[in-house]
C-alpha cells in the first residue's frame, strides 16, 4: 500500500478564475484614481513645443486652479481660412473684422468662469492667484499670447502659463 | 413540497465587464501632464517718466521670424543663452571688492544683522497687538503678513552663514519678440531662462545643503508645513532671483 496514488490520466483540474474580477476591479480602481480626463477636447489643432524643467500644473488642476486656454488651427478643415483663433471651453473665438470677437473676449470669459464659481473656492483662491495656462501652438504669433497677457492684465488675473511639452 | 435551493447567480461574465469599463477608462484618460512655465503678469502703473535703467543691469534677449538677438548681436545657438545667462549672474558674483566688470550687474553684500532687526521688529508690533487682544481683522493680517515675510527671510539667510552675496536690484533678464514671432522661439527663451536660474540654484544648492534645488524644492512644494526646507528655497531664491519682463511687441 502506497502513500500516494498513482497518477491516472485524468483531465487537467480547471483554474479557478473567481478571483478574476477582483483582479480586474483593482486594476480599474487603480487608473481611475491615477489619471486625471481631460475636461475638454479642444476646437484647435495644437502642436506643443519643447521645453526643459517646466512646472507640473497636476496639483493645480486637482485644486481647480487653472483654466485652458487653446491657441492654434481650427480643426474643422471649413474653418481653416480662421488661421490661428483661440478656443475657449471649446468655443473658437476667430478675430473678426468688427472685432466683437478674438482675442479681446479673453478678459469677459476669465471673469465669466471665475464667477462661476461656488463662493467657498472663491475665498480659498481669489482670482489673481488662478492661473491662466496658454496652450499655443508652435507656431502661433507670439503677439496672440501678448494681447491674452494683457487681456488678463486688464482684469487682473495675474498669473499666465506658457505651456510645453516636457523633455525631461 | 420540498424547499428549493436558490440559484447562484452566474459570475462568470464579470470579468468580462470590468475589463470592459477598465478598457473604457484606459482610452478615455489621458495620462500625459499638463506641464508650462508660470508667470507673473506685473500690475499697471503709470508713470510719468520711465526710469532709466543701466545699461550692465539689462539683459536683452531679442527675437523675429528667425533669429536670436542677445544685446543687439545675433546669436547663432538658441541653446547657449542659458549659458549667457549663468554668465550675466555670475560674472561679477565673485568679484565683491574687486574690479568689476561693468558690462554685467554689479553685486553687494546683504547682512543678516538688517534681516534680524526687520524679524524683531515685525514680531514686536505682532505682540504688541495681540497682548491688546486683537487676533483678527485686517490690522493683524497685515503685521502678521509682514511677520511671516520677515521670519522667513530671517532663518533664510541665517542659513548661509556670513554676508550674502547679492546681485543689483535692477537687474533682470528682458525679452522683446515680434507679433509673428513663433510661439515656440518664445517658449524657447522662457526655456532657457528657467534652465539658467535652475543650474545656477541647483549648484548653490548641493555647495549648501548637499541637495539639489530640484528635490528641495519638489519637497518644499509637498510639504508646505515644512519652514526647514521654506527657508532653503527662500535663501536660493533670494541669491538668483527671476526678474523677467516680457515687453509687448510693437507694431
Amino acid at each position: 500500500m502506497s502513500k500516494f496514488k498513482k497518477g491516472g490520466r485524468g483531465a487537467a483540474p480547471a483554474v479557478n478564475t473567481s478571483s478574476l474580477p477582483d483582479i480586474v476591479f483593482m486594476l480599474l480602481f487603480f487608473f481611475m484614481v491615477a489619471t486625471t480626463s481631460k475636461e475638454t477636447d479642444p476646437a484647435v489643432k495644437v502642436d506643443y513645443t519643447p521645453g526643459q524643467k517646466s512646472r507640473d500644473l497636476t496639483p493645480y488642476k486637482q485644486r481647480s486652479e487653472v483654466d485652458f486656454i487653446y491657441l492654434g488651427k481650427p480643426r474643422n478643415k471649413a474653418r481653416e481660412s480662421m488661421g490661428y483663433v483661440l478656443s475657449l471651453d471649446n468655443v473658437l473665438q476667430g478675430a473678426k473684422e468688427d472685432g466683437l470677437y478674438g482675442v479681446n473676449i479673453v478678459g469677459r470669459w476669465k471673469l465669466d468662469k471665475y464667477n462661476a464659481k461656488p463662493p467657498r473656492t472663491k475665498e480659498s483662491a481669489p482670482l489673481g492667484s488662478i492661473i491662466t495656462c496658454v496652450k499655443a501652438d508652435k507656431n502661433s504669433p507670439s503677439g496672440m499670447i501678448f494681447k491674452i497677457r494683457k487681456e488678463l492684465q486688464d482684469v487682473q488675473a495675474f498669473s499666465i502659463a506658457y505651456a510645453v511639452k516636457a523633455k525631461d | 413540497m420540498a424547499k428549493r435551493e436558490i440559484p447562484e447567480v452566474n459570475a462568470g461574465s464579470m470579468a468580462d465587464i470590468a475589463f470592459l469599463l477598465l478598457i473604457f477608462f484606459l482610452v478615455t484618460t489621458t495620462m500625459d501632464k499638463d506641464t508650462a512655465y508660470l508667470r507673473t503678469i506685473p500690475q499697471k502703473i503709470k508713470v510719468d517718466k520711465p526710469i532709466e535703467l543701466e545699461k550692465k543691469n539689462v539683459l536683452l534677449i531679442k527675437a523675429n521670424q528667425d533669429q536670436f538677438f542677445i544685446r543687439g548681436e545675433i546669436f547663432a545657438n538658441p541653446d547657449e543663452i542659458s549659458d549667457y545667462i549663468i554668465k550675466f549672474y555670475n560674472y561679477n558674483r565673485n568679484r565683491v571688492g574687486e574690479v568689476y566688470n561693468s558690462e554685467f550687474p554689479l553685486y553687494f553684500y546683504t547682512n543678516v544683522a538688517d534681516a534680524e532687526r526687520d524679524f524683531n521688529e515685525s514680531m514686536e508690533k505682532l505682540n504688541k497687538l495681540k497682548n491688546a487682544g486683537v487676533t483678527s481683522g485686517p490690522k493683524y493680517d497685515v503685521l502678521n503678513d509682514i511677520f511671516t515675510k520677515a521670519e522667513k527671510a530671517y532663518f533664510g539667510l541665517k542659513l548661509y552663514g556670513g554676508p550674502i552675496p547679492t546681485i543689483s536690484g535692477e537687474a533682470h533678464v528682458r525679452i522683446e519678440v515680434k507679433e509673428l514671432t513663433p510661439y515656440s522661439t518664445f517658449a524657447k527663451i522662457q526655456a532657457e531662462i528657467e534652465e539658467a536660474l535652475f543650474t545656477l540654484r541647483d549648484v548653490e544648492s548641493k555647495k549648501l545643503f548637499d541637495e539639489g534645488y530640484g528635490s528641495l524644492s519638489r519637497k518644499a512644494e509637498a510639504e508646505k508645513g515644512n519652514k526647514e526646507l521654506a527657508y532653503k528655497v527662500f535663501l536660493l531664491e533670494f541669491l538668483y532671483p527671476q526678474r523677467i519682463i516680457e515687453v509687448s511687441p510693437k507694431n
